[in-house]
């Protein structure tokens, strides 16, 4: 398991604020594409919930980190400054969409509801039941343990992702896993045997 | 005293670890955002800063427009609710005073009284969650 402590993201980038300092922006950037490329993808893909989307915003944020690298100013971490515009790319994104279908049309909203609809059905594998069980976690819950798997279980990464501390991600973690066990007791799937099955 | 593991947890990790794997980039990502990037040349810090200024005074601007717009609604909501009991007063007046006596003045403000509270109550009620308790538990 890989624990990559907040204060070692400092440390990690040195190479790249080193080469920024020197003026070397674009291998700068090409060493920082190599390293926060997947993970602006993953973070946008979790956030946004559909890959198109996420694939587009994540192109916007690194377009936007290209644009704004000269005037980093190393006040944060250069890993906390990628996220943040990430997250930010991301926000607006999720409200221009919300303003073009709006939410409150209840229309909308049976089909949302139709979309992560969590019913077991005849012929869908635990697997799949089990991702749309996620998919209808509570939003905080639902981002924390999708990248949590993502970033191959480092907290610290995820907590840095975003931009919360560690302890709040423990607690959500924890919250989700409570929440996903009550459900599938509640669907008669509570046989631990069933997933050790699915997951071999 | 540590409780032992639930079976469940564990196995729900191993599922979940094989359900939830990440993402890989889409393909041709990379020469998308080579291409993005030929399209839009890197602003040094005096740009950038006009550019951030400019975005800056664009939401302080919306910002502005928008308590305007909300401040002059709530006048002249009050203005209207204002006009409205004025009428009201002025017409149903007489007719409390011919129907109940002078005792009839005390009428209206009574019935104010009783919409007000029917209101107040109306939206507690809709806010409570006694009161979504109360319509799971019907449904």
């Amino acid at each position: 398991m890989q624990q990559i402590a907040l204060s070692d993201a400092g440390q990690r980038d040195r190479d790249i604020v080193e080469l920024l300092q020197g003026g070397s922006h674009e291998v700068a950037f090409n060493r920082l594409l190599e390293r926060y490329e997947r993970k602006v993808y993953r973070l946008c893909c979790s956030l946004m919930r559909d890959a198109d989307q996420a694939a587009d915003v994540a192109q916007e944020s690194l377009l936007r980190i290209w644009k704004g690298l000269p005037g980093y100013d190393q006040r944060a971490s250069l890993s906390t400054w990628i996220y943040t515009i990430t997250r930010n790319r991301c926000l607006s994104a999720i409200e221009r969409r919300r303003e073009a279908v709006s939410l409150s049309d209840p229309a909308v909203e049976q089909a949302a509801e139709a979309a992560t609809a969590t019913a077991p059905e005849a012929g869908r594998d635990h697997l799949d039941l089990l991702r749309g069980l996620v998919e209808a976690l509570p939003e905080r819950y639902r981002q924390a343990l999708t990248l949590y798997y993502y970033e191959e279980k480092s907290v610290a990464e995820v907590a840095a992702m975003l931009g919360q501390a560690e302890g709040t991600i423990k607690t959500n973690l924890h919250r989700a896993r409570a929440l996903l066990s009550e459900r599938v007791r509640e669907l008669g799937l509570g046989d631990p045997s069933l997933w050790l099955e699915e997951a071999a | 005293m540590n409780t032992p593991p639930d079976p469940l947890d564990g196995a729900l990790d191993r599922a979940l670890a094989k359900t939830l794997t990440a993402p890989g980039l889409p393909a041709g990502f990379r020469a998308q955002l080579r291409a993005a990037i030929a399209r839009h040349p890197q602003q040094d810090r005096a740009q950038l800063r006009a550019a951030l200024e400019r975005e800056h005074a664009a939401q302080l601007a919306e910002l502005r427009s928008g308590y305007v717009r909300l401040r002059q609604r709530t006048l002249g909501i009050l203005i209207g609710s204002g006009f409205a009991a004025g009428l009201l007063v002025t017409l149903a007046l007489p007719w409390l005073k011919a129907h109940f006596g002078q005792d009839g003045v005390f009428a209206l403000p009574a019935i104010g009284a009783i919409i007000g509270l029917a209101l107040s109550l109306n939206a507690w009620w809709q806010r409570s969650n006694l009161a979504r308790a109360l319509e799971r538990h019907l449904s």
